[in-house]
This record gives C-alpha cells, structure tokens and sequence, in this order.
C-alpha cells in the first residue's frame, strides 16, 4: 500500500499532470494529422517526433519539481520522518513516472493506429520500438530530471536539465562544424553519447540504421540494440543511484529558530 | 551476518551490471565512423544477381526518365530531371534549387552541349576577368561519344558546388563504370519498404571498403529508388541520390534531346584542370610534411635530383592504374638522380597504408590529411579542380617542367 | 546534564550527547557560520513531556530537527528508542508535526492521512481505524472529506497532529503545536496531550506559549542562543516568589534600615517588593519590618511562574 500511495501521489501532486498528458496525446495527434504528407509511408519522422516530445520534453514536465515542491514547502520535514528508506521513497517516485509513462505511449499508440486507420496515411511498422525507445529515454531523463530535483528547488531541475541540452547540443554542433581535427571533439562526443541522456543510441535502436545519412544501413543488430537499451538502464541506475545518495546526505529545515 | 549477506548481494549485483556495461560498451562503441578491414564485403551470389539485374535492366530499357535528389548531411542539395533515349541520347536539368534557373546538359551521342537559362554560376575553373566576359549567352561544346563518356563526370567537372550524381545515366548508354573493377563484393541487407515500394537492399563494396555504396533496389522494376555512397577518406563523405517519378516506358520526344544554340550565342572553352595547373619555369612550392612510414618529408632535401612529384588518392582509378607504373619506374631509375614522390592528403591512413604495402609501393610518400597538406595541394600546385593523379615534374634546382593531370593507359 | 522528572532510573526514549550545530552557508567564511547548538545533553524518559523554551534563535526548532533525523549535528549523537535519529527503526515510533504544517493541496484530509498511515506501513483497516479515533478526539469529521488548500491554519494543526500519531508513535515532537488553534482547540489539545501521557507517550514541545506548556509539561528546558540555560520542573519554579507589600509611608528609609539590598527589587516611599526564595520566610520578613517600625496596609505574596522565569533567565543570559 506504501508502493501504491508514492506512485499514486506522483500523478496527483499537481493539478496540471493530467493536463499534460491530454495535451502531449493531441499534439501526437496534431502531427500525424498535419504534417505527415500522404506520401510519406515511413514512421521515422513520426517516431522522431514522439521520441523527443515523449521521451524527453514530457520527463521535464512530469518530473518537475519531484522533491523540490517537498523540499521547498516543507513536506518532505514530515516524509522523511515516516519509518521509509530513502531509496524506497526515491524509487517509487521513479516507478510512478515510468508507470506513467508506459500508459501515456500504450494510449499514444492507441490513437495512432485509430488515425491511421481512419486517414488512411502514413505507417505504423517499428511504431511499437519508437514507442519502447521513447519509454526508456523518458525514464532515463526522469531519474536525472528526479535526482536534480533533490537538490534544486521547485520546478528548476526540469529548467535546468532543458537549458543544459540545448545549450550542450548547440555549442557542440558549433564545435563540430568548425574543428577539423575530428580527435578534439571525440571526448565531446564520447560524453554526449555515453555519460548523457541516451539520444543518440536509442534513437539508432529505434531509427535502425536506415537513417539518411546514417554510415551503415540495416535495422540494428540484436546485439546492438540489447547493447542500446543495457546502457540506457544502466544509465537510469547511475542516475537514480546519484538521487538516492543525495536524498541521503541532504539535511532538511525549514527553520533555524 | 544479515549485512554480510546484504553486502554480497548488493556486490554481486554490481558486479553484473558493470560487466553488462561494459559489454554493451564495447559493442556500441564499435562505431562505423572507422574503418576497418570487416567493412570488406564478400561477395553474395544474389546480391550480386541483384546488382548485375540493376545495370542490365538500365541498360536495356529503351527510354528512361526519372528525378534525381542528390544530398549530403550538410544540407546541400541537388536536383536532376534526367531523360535518356537510346541509342545515345540524353538531356540533364540540373538545378540546386527549384526557383532558380537550370543549366541543362543535352548530348546525342557525339557531342554534348551544356548551357544556363540566364547569368551562370561562378566556377572554380573561373577567374574574375574571364567569367565577367562569358557570364551569359554562352554554352560549352564537347565531344562525348556514346558509351565513352561518363555524363556525371562532366557535371562534376564543371566544379560546380552541388552533389553531383552517383550513379552515372552513362550506364543506359554503355558506359563501364570505372569503379566496376575495383569491387570486393556484393551482399545483401535485406528487404526494406522503401516509401511503400517493396526494395531489396544490397551493398556494394569498393577499393577494400575506401567506398561503399548501398542501392534499394525495386522488387517490380529493378531499377533504384535510393542510392548512398560513403567515401572513407579522412573524413567520412555520404551521399544519397533519391530516384522518384521514375518512367521506362514512355517515348522522350526527340527534341528534347537535341539542342542548338540560339542566335548571337558563344561558345565557350572551358579551362580544363591542367590549364590551371603549374606552369614550366615556375617555382615548385616547399613543403615539410609527415610522410606514410612516421618520418617527414621535405621537398628541398630533394634538391639536386629530379622529381617527380605524383598527388594521388586510393579512390581514384586513375591513380590505383598509375602507382603501380610509377613504383617500376621509381626503380628503374632510382640510381639516376629521378626520385618518384607520392603526395596523399586526403585518405585515412589506415586505407592508405594499407594500399601502399599491398602495392609494395617504395617510393616516399607524404601522407597526411591535414589542412596544410590540403592548402599545398589545392593553393600551392594549383588543383583547385582536384583532379587526380596529379603529376608535377620538378628539376634539380626545384622548378616545374611539366605538370598534367589524370592517367592515360601506356603513359611515358 | 540528564533531565529526568522522577527519580525511579527510566529508559531514555530520547538521547541527546552533546549535540553541536553550526549553520553556515557553503562557500561563507568562518565568520558567516552560526552555531545554532553548543554541547547539548539531553536525556527523555518514556511517558515524560518536555518544553524547550528559548527566545528566538534560541535552537529550540534545531533540536528538534535533530531529533526528528531532519539534519545531522556537527558533534555529538542523537537516539530515539535506542536507534539513531535517521534511521528506519528511529521512525517508526516517532511522530513529527512541523510549526508550518503544508499538505498536498489536491489531496483531503482523509487521502492525507491515508497517504502517512501507508507511509508508515499501516494496514487498510488500521488507518481506518486510528482515523475515526483521532478524527473524533481533534474534531475533525465535518473537514474530513474538504480538500487540504481550504483549510484555515487551525485545521492545518489539527491535521498536522493527527498525521504526527497516525501511527501511535511512542516519541511525539510538536513544534508549536497551538499556533492557530482557537481556545477551544487549545484546550482540546491539551487534554489531547495530557490522554497521550498518561499512556506513556514521550513529547518534546516547542513553544512560545508559556502558560499553556506550564498547565502541560513537567519539565522544562530553557535554552538561549544555542545553549541550555537551565534545566527546571514544574515545582521548582513554584519556588521562587515576590512579596509585595504597601506602607503608610517611609518605604526608602525602611528598605535602607532592615533589608539587603540584593532582596529588594523595588521601593518607592509607599511600597516595597521584597524576593522570596522560601515562602517560610514569609512570615519573619513581616515581624522583621513590623519591628522596624513599617507601617504595614497590605501584604502579597506573588509566586514565580514560568514567564517569570524565562524573563529571568533571559536577561541573566545577556
């Protein structure tokens, strides 16, 4: 009943969660509709548009502000005291997001295949592994967006987790485009694919590597994309394991009277 | 007691994950930005079926008209309308953008005319004064026998900054692809729906991987609907040529194919790569560059001997037939004060090195894919087109004899 | 120095060893830091009630933090029931109710409760249970099913104290646990309390109201700026006393003639206000200055009480 209460509240905390959900399931909508051309007979644009919208831009908005709404209000002072282990109280936090998470793609799902069967256009093959691809990417950005959140206030680990990629990417992209000797930016991008959130290994696990401009082609090996999707839990473990460690060693009061 | 057992639980449970890690690391890790010699494709007996079905269905079809995107992953885009009609006839729109005007290239099987619908772009064979007096109402006329001559090549030629075509339109004519010998092999990739259209995809192997091309072949018409090739030099180059509106059975009127130029219109020569070229007398540029066996190479140590200096790239035909050549002439003449020297700043080393020990070539060899051994090639000797092999003869007291560009079979 | 009411020798519930606590801002110098506890000792034995009384910036709300495992100390130990503060086994018979109460704004009371007593591993039937008991005892069946964002700050605390013994702990820490209550609801609370330690619940409070942990607690500790100032129970500080008395006249020349100056705290020509640390002493202070020829109207004996004596020790601190 511990377990089913944590989760529960990850869902009701805000009044805006449910909000988010209809609204993200109508833009997946919106963009099939819309702009997906009825010649287009490939998912990969689509899976791209759900992966970063699902799996990323959705883990900001349900994650923020986890355990800084606690921490900020005061909360947490009540929670801490309850008979809970810190990682207990992390990990079902976690779980709740990703349970979320997991119902938000199937209904996604859902209403793909309604639209296509109703418009008649585009396709739904290796729709379910951009779907499976976005899940894990969503959960990985929620252990990082979570852990964060322990130690910055309010909703800040969603906005700072947002400026931090955009930021990275950007300068990276400019790093990339104007050195030549390709050895200085490989330990950038060494990190990016390996310490950061996995984009760019769950998007090939997903894509395949029939990606345009992609330098092999092929659907992914299976021991690639076991190798994919290993990384990315392992990822989401070190993350969550940071958060834990946090919540431990942070000391909470509101007053010093 | 408990904790003791906790804690083994808790290692053993790390202990797993790291190694899983570490695992898939590895196989992640294995990034086909590299080459390696597992790039090699051994040849398929369907696959190649495949291939060889492609190139025969282009070159028996009567009449061929399709739209070609070439692209590349810096944005830059191409567009062709390619009608071919046999026996030797073809017209290539070539625009970079559907606003802008065409340059059209028609050709009935002797000669070819290419000409621009208003202003023409600036070239890289142009110089202010020239193009300033042959900027419009001029065309260009060469002869281009059929089956001799490769059409995509002379789009390239031009130096124009598009992608150019990958597969050449000379094939329905005839034309042998000059890379035809240097494939490895063929295999499959398996079947694929390309855009709703059932596709076999098979990859073709080139020069020990240095190129590799992947071709989505249709089930229905054998013909292409996508082609990528990825050129593994320093960098690695893809492009991709997308087929679509693809016609074999219409009749392409002949006036399309056919072209005279309008009245009070000139005809223009167009600098061919050796015009740009070092000129006799002129100082050879220095150069102090890293060479293929770890030392360096300098071009004044060579003072006092005759040098001649061959600028070459794995991926050439013309330069995989003359190294060969030049390494027997190199050793035949390596006590009469002649000294062959090879200049490579474009490959991957490992490719190149690889080809210099298959070929046992001994002569030195600057290798380095470096900006200034670039800036050396395109700036100080001139080949602005890049057109390889380039031959620089320099006498003992470092000044240009002869400078020529490309391979003719049984050259002296 | 152990506080303990009785002397029969209790279990402490609560053990505090020379607690220190600086508060500093990371990346502040030495000079920025700020000691919120010096060497404080603690001892709390089962069914006993506490009040920390202090000023503000006393430490009162540090030491209660401690105890409750909300942050660690610099120096020293603190257990509850044997466990250190933070642990699982600390927690599980320890109830907190913080000064500024906050709840899920979405959530009722009930899913509140609901939402703590799983927390702290209770069953269905047993948070049913110990809600229709407490609901009952703090008044709180007509908000029950109102949502938390309505409540007025008097609901708040009757929540907060409801989500504190949810799970029947044995060490209770309440830190201003009257703040909004109406008078009814103070005395609801008290008696509340009162119930609480007569089943042999541990309370710590903390509270600015004097008079009402005088009706409440048996011991007290008085703390200033970090510090324990005194350790005090209820009798002993029904010790201390002034006496007041009013003249005829001559009061001046009758405190310079019989008394010391340091037992006398006021005078003025028709009145004297003499301190007593015995009210035995009543009676011979009276012969004393009737002897001396004071002319004596009236005669009041007005016993310390506790904001008495926080006053004093106030000012003797500074």
């Amino acid at each position: 009943m511990r377990k089913y209460e944590l989760i529960r509240e990850t869902f009701c905390r805000r009044g805006y969660i449910w909000i988010v959900h209809v609204v993200w399931l109508v833009l997946y909508g919106g963009f099939w509709w819309l702009f997906l051309p009825e010649s287009e007979k490939e998912v990969g644009d689509f899976g791209r548009f759900l992966f970063i919208w699902g799996g990323f831009f959705l883990a900001l908005a349900l994650s923020a502000g986890i355990f800084g709404d606690d921490i900020s209000s005061g909360r947490i002072c009540v929670l801490i005291t309850k008979p809970l282990s810190h990682g207990e109280l992390y990990l079902c936090r976690l779980l709740g997001l990703s349970l979320q998470a997991a119902a938000h793609f199937i209904l996604a799902g859902c209403i793909i295949v309604i639209l296509r069967f109703v418009m008649r256009k585009g396709s739904i093959e290796h729709l379910g592994i951009w779907l499976f691809a976005s899940w894990l990417l969503f959960i990985t950005v929620a252990a990082l967006s979570t852990s964060l959140s322990v130690v910055v206030g309010r909703i800040y680990n969603s906005l700072l987790i947002l400026v931090v990629v955009v930021t990275v990417y950007f300068i990276l992209g400019l790093l990339l485009s104007s050195m030549h000797q390709k050895a200085d930016t490989g330990i950038l991008t060494a990190f990016i694919r390996y310490a950061w959130p996995p984009f760019e290994l769950l998007s090939k696990f997903a894509g395949g590597e029939y990606g345009k401009y992609s330098l092999t082609v092929g659907r992914f090996s299976v021991s690639k994309s076991i190798a994919c999707v290993v990384h990315s839990v392992f990822l989401t473990v070190v993350y969550s394991i940071i958060g834990i460690i946090l919540l431990r060693k942070r000391q909470f009061s509101r007053q010093r009277d | 007691m408990q904790i003791k057992n906790n804690i083994k639980i808790w290692v053993t449970v790390a202990a797993i994950g790291l190694i899983l890690e570490g695992w898939a690391f590895y196989v992640v890790s294995a990034s086909p930005e590299h080459w390696r010699p597992s790039m090699i494709v051994n040849d398929e007996p369907e696959a190649r079926a495949l291939y060889d079905t492609m190139i025969e269905t282009l070159q028996k079809v009567e009449n061929l008209s399709y739209k070609s995107k070439c692209s590349a992953p810096d944005g830059r885009v191409c567009t062709y309308l390619i009608q071919l009609k046999k026996p030797s006839a073809f017209r290539i729109d070539v625009t970079n953008d559907p606003s802008l005007k065409t340059n059209t290239l028609v050709g009935n099987g002797d000669w070819l005319w290419i000409y621009w619908q208003g202003v023409r772009p600036y070239l890289i064979v142009d110089d202010a004064e020239g193009y300033q007096k042959t900027r419009s109402e001029v065309y260009i006329k060469k002869a281009s026998p059929a089956g001799k001559n490769s059409i995509a090549r002379e789009i390239d030629r031009l130096g124009i900054i598009w992608n150019g075509l990958i597969l050449d339109p000379s094939i329905f004519h005839g034309y042998e692809d000059p890379f035809e010998p240097y494939i490895n092999g063929v295999r499959s990739r398996g079947p694929y729906n390309y855009r709703g259209e059932a596709c076999d995809i098979i990859e073709v192997s080139y020069m020990n991987a240095q190129r590799t091309r992947y071709f989505w072949i249709s089930k229905e018409d054998h013909l292409p609907r996508q082609i990528k090739q990825i050129d593994r030099l320093a960098e690695n180059h893809v492009r991709v040529e997308e087929w679509s509106d693809i016609k074999s059975k219409i009749i392409i009127p002949q006036h399309k194919v056919t072209w005279s130029p309008p009245e009070g219109w000139r005809q223009w020569h167009v600098p061919g790569p050796d015009d740009l070229l070092l000129k006799c007398g002129q100082k050879a540029p220095e150069f102090d560059l890293p060479s293929a066996d770890g030392g360096r190479i300098k071009l004044s140590d060579y003072r006092g001997k005759t040098v001649w200096l061959c600028m070459w790239e794995c991926g050439r035909p013309g330069c995989r037939k003359v190294l060969p050549d030049l390494q027997k002439f190199y050793e035949e003449n390596k006590d009469k004060d002649l000294i062959v020297l090879g200049f490579n700043c474009t490959d991957n080393k490992k490719i190149a090195r690889r080809f210099v020990r298959e070929n046992a070539l001994t002569f030195p060899n600057v290798l380095d894919p470096s900006e200034d051994a670039e800036k050396v090639m395109l700036r100080g000797y001139n080949n602005k087109t890049k057109t390889l092999p380039l031959h620089t003869l320099i006498d003992a007291q470092g000044n240009v004899m002869d400078a020529w560009c490309g391979y003719v079979e049984g050259h002296e | 120095m152990a506080m303990s009411n009785n002397d029969d020798k209790q279990a402490a519930v609560v053990e505090c060893k020379k607690l220190t606590k600086i508060y500093k801002k990371l990346l502040a110098g030495k000079s920025k830091a700020v000691c919120a506890l010096q060497d404080i000792s603690l001892s709390v034995g089962k069914g006993q009630i506490v009040g920390l009384i202090g000023p503000n910036g006393a430490g009162k709300s540090t030491l209660l933090n401690l105890i409750a495992g909300l942050i660690f100390p610099n120096k020293g130990s603190v257990a509850v029931c044997g466990h250190p503060a933070r642990s699982i086994q600390a927690h599980k018979g320890l109830g907190y109710m913080p000064e500024h109460p906050v709840f899920l704004g979405r959530y009722t009371a009930r899913a509140v409760l609901r939402y703590h007593g799983a927390l702290s591993g209770m069953t269905r039937q047993a948070i049913s249970h110990q809600m229709d008991k407490l609901t009952e005892k703090l008044q709180m069946d007509e908000y029950l099913d109102r949502c938390c964002m309505d409540f007025s700050q008097g609901m708040k605390q009757r929540l907060a104290l409801s989500i504190a013994m949810i799970n029947d702990p044995k060490v209770l820490l309440l830190d201003e646990p009257s703040n909004g209550l109406d008078p009814i609801g103070i005395i609801q609370l008290r008696n509340f309390l009162k119930e609480l330690r007569a089943a042999g619940t541990t309370i710590v409070i903390s509270s600015h109201r004097l008079g009402e942990l005088e009706q409440l607690t048996s011991d007290y500790m008085f703390m200033y700026r970090g510090q324990v100032v005194s350790f005090a129970d209820k009798l002993a500080c029904g010790h201390a006393g002034r006496l007041r008395i009013e003249l005829v006249s001559g009061g001046n020349a009758i405190a310079e003639k019989l008394l010391s100056p340091s037992k006398v705290l006021s005078v003025s020509d028709t009145e004297l206000e003499i301190a007593v640390d015995d009210p035995g002493e009543v009676p011979d202070i009276i012969i004393d200055l009737a002897k001396g020829g004071a002319r004596m109207m009236g005669v009041l004996l007005e016993r310390e009480n506790i904001e008495d004596v926080f006053v004093r020790l106030c000012s003797e601190g500074t």
